[in-house]
């Protein structure tokens, strides 16, 4: 154990009391009992329901809605046509630096996607809203429609440019390599679906908005909704103390958000917009579909020489969003010469949007299917051939890694799974009842961003102790994290400190996105709180009152929140009592990590767009987190059905803040990666690019029969180039590697490669 | 002419409710959460697939009272009358701790953003009121329905099997309440038809079967509702009007199960959770069915009766009940008729049944000794998903011959259908694999499949035929695998 005597408050390479310990999540209680209140739950007097209307046509024009009867429906309060909605104002664009999107026009009369809003009914309960939105009439003009990437008339898409890698001679390498391997993976359109639809409650008091909303980011969404409104950033109050799962979704305000804050004003009264299940397959973009051709070149020892990447994504007619097919192609493995192109392929279509780990999960599905395609082709163990091309530094931009500790993942991964008993042959291991069983290996990363922000700490003369951010929680685990943070520096029990989150009123938080939240939070919170307890400990020797007052410097302690003279714990006094004694109510710390001398105005740019995005460490490392996923499925070659029975998984996040948090998330992914491999895939009409499976009963997520046991083990060590309190990325990286680490297992079972996603059954099929 | 009462009477946690008005579509997830401010109940899906709304309903059987998860989502509020309505606003342990089932979630950290995590306190407390000390299986069978997305499950079958470490069943709270709950929900019971609402807009809880023949006379477009599991989703997905409603599943009449001569006659009214008992111990290859349909809130309201008189051409009762040889009774006021099960089912959407007409019974014969059944679903995910194919067996061999033959499949047409062809092929030759095979290649005259979202027609087809031949591989008496696959030649 460390003298107590010495440890460095919150610091973890001493070993801190409270962060790093599995502390159970300090929200369950309010949860299991049903009183967590998320957004759709507020029910502010005098409210008013609004639905939205879905066009019904993928590409066109609204030429005309009859409203006439909808109108004289019982408790119908107003209509919204694109022919009668106001004009919003134009925030500027969340991405930084671009041009914004001008007005927002709520219903475009213009049509580019199956079920995109063209009206909305807003009555006095939400069952008049649905009678009255029935009533609609709404004639459209049809026009021509591309309903998906794999539609004939979609073309081959535009080139990206941004994402070109050109890095030695990649077709040369390939020409002159001795193993090759060529093949084309294709992943589908996957959707979030966080059990918590979307949807928003919003208010007026004046010229101040309250919006009740699941949000991954308070900041920017209270500036989009400013802008909409043209009331200032200020005058917005976002509030989203619960996110009922958001996987990416849940980032930016959308025009539920927009049809709730301006009937709301319209109407002088409170509305709710709850987007049905249904809407929320067309109402925002998940995933977008991805096709790529990968070509592999190795040397007689697989060591790769070559790797070659012509990719497709998909997007809408309207925003070039690029799901990067080459994140994890780039700096997975020591390639010398590497060859990286991607098109665009605009069809009409929502725009597809972030989901859980956007471009590493298509990325690393072609990049880890085509190396055991190598593996099986070189008569390699795919394991070693990962270990033979492991990558010293980031071959893309000659960084060191901060840390990767891939290899020992993929190590111990193997020796807990019983990797060594593996014959190589496909088709050589049997169940009991003579299905075929298969083994496969995958892995994967998951790049680091570092962001501003700010962390508040408040202590109370009532004992109270709370950490302030808007930073959110959606099940991560932030509300428990945080408290153990500030438990640690301040010198307190994580009991004793109540976590308050996902208000745009307090303190500024980075996003809820690329895993990075949690790093940057704990940083910040570590350091508001060491400042406050040198606050205190300075009140201490200073203040009239004190009964520590006069004492030397250095020489008072705070433990389980008591302060005391650090060898003699007897003459401990509660903080509480300190505050009283000294006649303060309460002390407040904002601590922030901006550049020194940061104006207001650049604060406010870096919060709410994504200036704030930056890489860890000051760019000096790479940083990024790694995981090797060990898979046993079972192939009923009768039906085609597959059932994964085991996965063991090693991930290096650096330090995890909380274990058992961490475990949930790796679990979470890793179940979201069977259900990407086996279940999941939005299904469009080729007619009208309508989403047919747009519920739970058809577009399938997996239910707790079908996953198995998952092992999840960790292997990483303290990195404090990555994050202030030693983490790596952790939300995300489950799901990177699982769908290829399935698809090879199933090719291991039978001999049948699975290169488009989600698994066909009928492929699997035994004919004979 | 009876004296209807004319509130929905029930009780909500502790509370007794009377309502007058009460809209005919109205579900109980929207009045908690809009009538009565209870909001932890929350909204997932609104038809029934999620789970996040799961509440208990109390309802008094012979046996006691029986408390069962429910989709409260698809639940119409009418269908309560005389019910217990409990939801997680009311759970607590000793001394306002929280219940065991919470609290084992949360020490094993079975929520995590917390939204689903209601729905499956509710269902784990309706599982350890039945099983204290449940397997994995048991704790699996009653999670079906029920969706997370982001704990990765295990925690909270780990949180399921630890809930009797936290307290026992005799020191819950609701078993201390079970005697007075019941006696008061046999009050609300006693009295006769129940109708509120006015004009076209009425919920109908008739007062006997007979009672509701004559309310089916009177008002023969009527949507008869059982266990609304379907009917729920014409109200929350498409939303038709389905006014007036006539409510059945409170009839004890039709919820008896009784064996006669070999034949179960299953009440209409009689859910799959109700049927299980009896029909997986009779048909043992009928339980992993059952398990297999929905999760276990869509078993506890969903009725086999309803299943056939929908009239989908992926139920999964009808191909099993039509191999068994099953017939079932309709009935219009006094008048009954009784046919063959598959001559319900006319075309597409099209039953053979007339206005004022319901379906009363269905009349299951118990496969004798030397006749072998099997029913299996080929499905994507195992569990809570809709069939692509069913298919459904009954043969008797009698000294290596087939003498008889029923099969019937749901998924290959566009009702459920016997393979008749198929049977021909099998009747009257030796039970060899030669036969099997000879009678594969039958299928494509007995069936021409449709490809659609959850299957192709050719896989359909495929997935059909290897059924076949796995019956024969379980059935055959040979010592061979339980499946099919073989080595490839290389």
């Amino acid at each position: 154990m460390t003298d107590p005597t010495k440890r460095k408050h919150g610091d973890a390479s001493d070993g801190a009391l409270h962060l790093g310990s599995p502390l159970a999540r300090v929200d369950g209680d309010r949860k299991v009992r049903g009183e967590a209140a998320y957004a759709l739950d507020a029910a502010p007097a005098g409210l008013a329901h609004g639905v939205l209307v879905r066009g019904t046509i993928g590409a066109g024009t609204v030429l005309s809605v009859d409203a006439a009867s909808a109108r004289q429906s019982p408790g119908v309060l107003m209509v919204f046509t694109p022919f009668d909605t106001p004009v919003l104002g134009a925030p500027d664009s969340f991405l930084d630096g671009t041009p914004g999107e001008g007005p927002f026009h709520v219903f475009p009369a213009s049509i580019l996607h199956w079920g995109q809003a063209v009206a909305a009914v807003i009555a006095e309960t939400r069952q008049q809203a649905e009678t009255a939105a029935a009533l609609l009439r709404i004639d459209y003009a049809p026009g021509d429609v591309v309903p998906s990437i794999l539609s004939k008339d979609a073309g081959p898409g535009v080139p990206v440019g941004a994402v070109d890698i050109d890095r030695g001679d990649a077709e040369a390498a390939l020409a002159g390599s001795v193993f090759r391997v060529e093949a084309t993976y294709e992943t589908p359109r996957e959707y979030h679906v966080p059990i918590e639809p979307h949807g928003a409650v919003a208010w007026w008091e004046g010229d101040r908005l309250t919006v009740r909303e699941p949000s991954q980011w308070i900041d920017a969404m209270a500036r989009t909704y400013a802008g909409w409104f043209g009331i200032p950033f200020e005058n917005v109050r976002l509030i989203s103390h619960f996110v009922g799962g958001g996987f990416g979704s849940k980032v930016t305000a959308m025009t539920h958000g927009a049809v709730a804050a301006l009937a709301a004003r319209e109407l002088g009264r409170p509305v709710k917009v709850a987007v049905t299940r249904a809407q929320n397959f067309t109402a925002h973009g998940g995933r977008a579909a991805t096709r790529q051709t990968l070509r592999l070149g190795a040397d007689a020892d697989g060591r790769l020489k070559a790797i070659v990447q012509d990719g497709e994504s998909e997007t809408s007619v309207f925003v070039p969003f690029v799901e990067q097919l080459n994140a994890a192609t780039s700096v997975m493995y020591d390639v010398p010469n590497l060859r990286s192109r991607q098109r665009l392929v605009h069809v009409n279509t929502v725009t597809p949007a972030h989901m859980r780990a956007p471009g590493k999960h298509p990325s690393a599905f072609g990049l880890e299917s085509a190396i055991d395609e190598l593996a099986h082709l070189a008569g390699i163990d795919p394991v070693e051939l990962r270990l033979r091309n492991e990558a010293g530094f980031n071959p893309q931009t000659g960084q060191p890694w901060s840390s990767r500790r891939l290899r020992e993942a993929l190590v111990e991964g193997a020796r807990r799974f019983g990797w060594k008993d593996r014959p190589a042959a496909p088709r050589s291991m049997r169940d009991a009842d003579g299905a075929f069983l298969g083994w496969g290996v995958a892995a994967g990363l998951f790049p680091a961003l570092d962001h501003f922000g700010e962390a508040g700490l408040r202590v109370d003369a009532d004992g109270s102790i709370e950490v302030l951010s808007a930073g959110i929680d959606m099940g991560t685990g932030t509300y428990t994290i945080l408290a153990q943070a500030a438990a640690d520096a301040l010198g307190v029990l994580p009991g004793d400190v109540t976590v308050r989150l996902g208000d745009s009123e307090l303190p500024s938080g980075p996003l809820a996105g690329n895993s990075l939240l949690a790093g940057v939070m704990t940083g910040l919170v570590h350091k508001a709180a060491a400042a406050m307890r040198e606050t205190i400990i300075g009140l201490a020797l200073t203040e009239q009152g004190s009964p520590f007052r006069g004492s030397e410097l250095n020489t008072l302690d705070i433990t389980r929140g008591r302060i005391h003279p650090t060898l003699d714990e007897g003459r401990a006094v509660p903080i509480a009592d300190l505050l009283k004694a000294i006649g303060r109510d309460r002390i407040e710390r904002i601590e922030d990590n901006f550049p020194a001398g940061t104006s207001a105005q650049e604060r406010h740019r870096i919060m709410t767009t994504v200036a704030g995005l930056r890489p860890p460490d000051g760019g000096v490392s790479s940083v990024a987190s790694w995981c090797a996923h060990f898979v046993e499925v079972k192939v009923d070659e009768d039906f085609g059905t597959v059932r994964v029975r085991r996965v063991v998984s090693g991930f290096d996040c650096g330090r995890l803040y909380n274990p058992h948090l961490a475990a949930s998330q790796f679990r979470g992914g890793i179940v979201m990666g069977i259900g990407q491999a086996l279940l999941e895939g939005g299904r469009v009409d080729p007619r009208d690019g309508r989403i047919v499976n747009d519920n739970l009963g058809d577009y399938l997520i997996p239910t707790n029969a079908d996953i198995p046991d998952i092992e999840v083990f960790s292997v990483g060590e303290p990195d404090f180039r990555a994050a202030p309190m030693g983490g790596k990325p952790v939300g995300e990286i489950g799901i990177v590697g699982v769908a290829p680490a399935i698809c090879n297992a199933v090719f291991h079972a039978t001999g049948q490669r699975i290169r488009r996603l989600p698994l066909d059954i009928a492929a699997l099929l035994s004919t004979n | 002419m009876i004296q209807a009462e004319t509130q929905i009477r029930f009780l909500l946690n502790g509370a007794e409710i009377a309502l007058s008005d009460v809209r005919p579509d109205e579900t109980l997830l929207d009045w908690l959460r809009l009538s009565r401010a209870l909001r932890g109940t929350k909204e997932g899906c609104a038809e029934g697939d999620c789970g996040a709304c799961t509440v208990l309903v109390g309802r008094p059987t012979p046996d006691g009272l029986v408390y069962e998860g429910v989709n409260a989502c698809i639940r119409f509020l009418g269908s309560l009358h005389g019910c217990h309505v409990v939801t997680v606003e009311h759970l607590k342990g000793e001394g306002g701790a929280l219940h065991p089932v919470q609290q084992a979630m949360v020490d094993f950290h079975g929520s995590q953003c917390g939204f689903c995590t209601p729905g499956f306190v509710m269902s784990l407390y309706a599982m350890w009121m039945q099983d204290p000390d449940p397997s994995e299986a048991a704790v699996e069978k009653a999670l079906q329905g029920n969706l997370c997305r982001c704990t990765g499950y295990e925690p909270i079958v780990k949180a399921a099997r630890a809930i009797s470490s936290y307290g026992t069943l005799e020191e819950d709270f609701l078993a201390a309440e079970r005697t007075a709950v019941a006696e008061r929900l046999a009050a609300i019971r006693a009295g006769g038809r129940v109708e509120v609402g006015t004009g076209k807009d009425r919920f109908v809880l008739p007062a006997s079967v007979d009672d509701l023949a004559a309310v089916l006379e009177a008002e023969p477009m009527a949507t008869i509702v059982a266990g609304s599991t379907d009917v729920g989703l014409w109200v929350t997905k498409f939303m038709r009007d389905i006014a007036p409603v006539v409510f059945i599943g409170h009839l004890g009449d039709l919820k008896t199960i009784s064996e006669r001569d070999g034949v179960l006659t299953i009440g209409a009214g009689v859910s799959y959770t109700d049927a299980f008992e009896t029909l997986s111990r009779r048909i043992p290859a009928m339980g992993p069915l059952i398990d297999r349909i929905g999760g276990a809130q869509v078993r506890n309201m969903g009725t086999i009766g309803g299943n056939i008189a929908n009239g989908s051409p992926i139920g999964d009762m009808p191909p099993p009940l039509i191999a068994l040889g099953a017939s079932v009774t309709l009935r219009k006021g006094g008048a009954r008729r009784t046919i063959a099960l598959e001559d319900f089912f006319v075309a597409y959407g099209k039953q053979d049944r007339q206005p004022g007409e319901f379906v009363e019974a269905v009349h299951v014969p118990v496969p004798s000794a030397e006749t072998q059944f099997a029913a299996w679903k080929v499905t994507k995910r195992r569990d809570e998903d809709i069939t692509a194919v069913l298919g459904a067996f009954t043969l008797s061999i009698e000294d290596g011959v087939v003498r008889a033959a029923r099969i019937a499949y749901g998924g290959m047409a566009a009702t459920p259908k016997r393979a008749k062809g198929v049977e021909a092929a099998l009747v009257g030759q030796p039970w060899t694999l030669e036969t099997v095979e000879a009678a594969m290649d039958v299928y494509p005259s007995d069936f021409q499949p449709i490809s659609d979202m959850r299957a192709s027609a050719e896989y359909r087809m495929l997935a059909a035929r290897n059924l076949l031949k796995r019956f024969f591989l379980v059935h055959g008496g040979a010592e061979m695998p339980v499946t099919v696959s073989r080595e490839r030649a290389a």
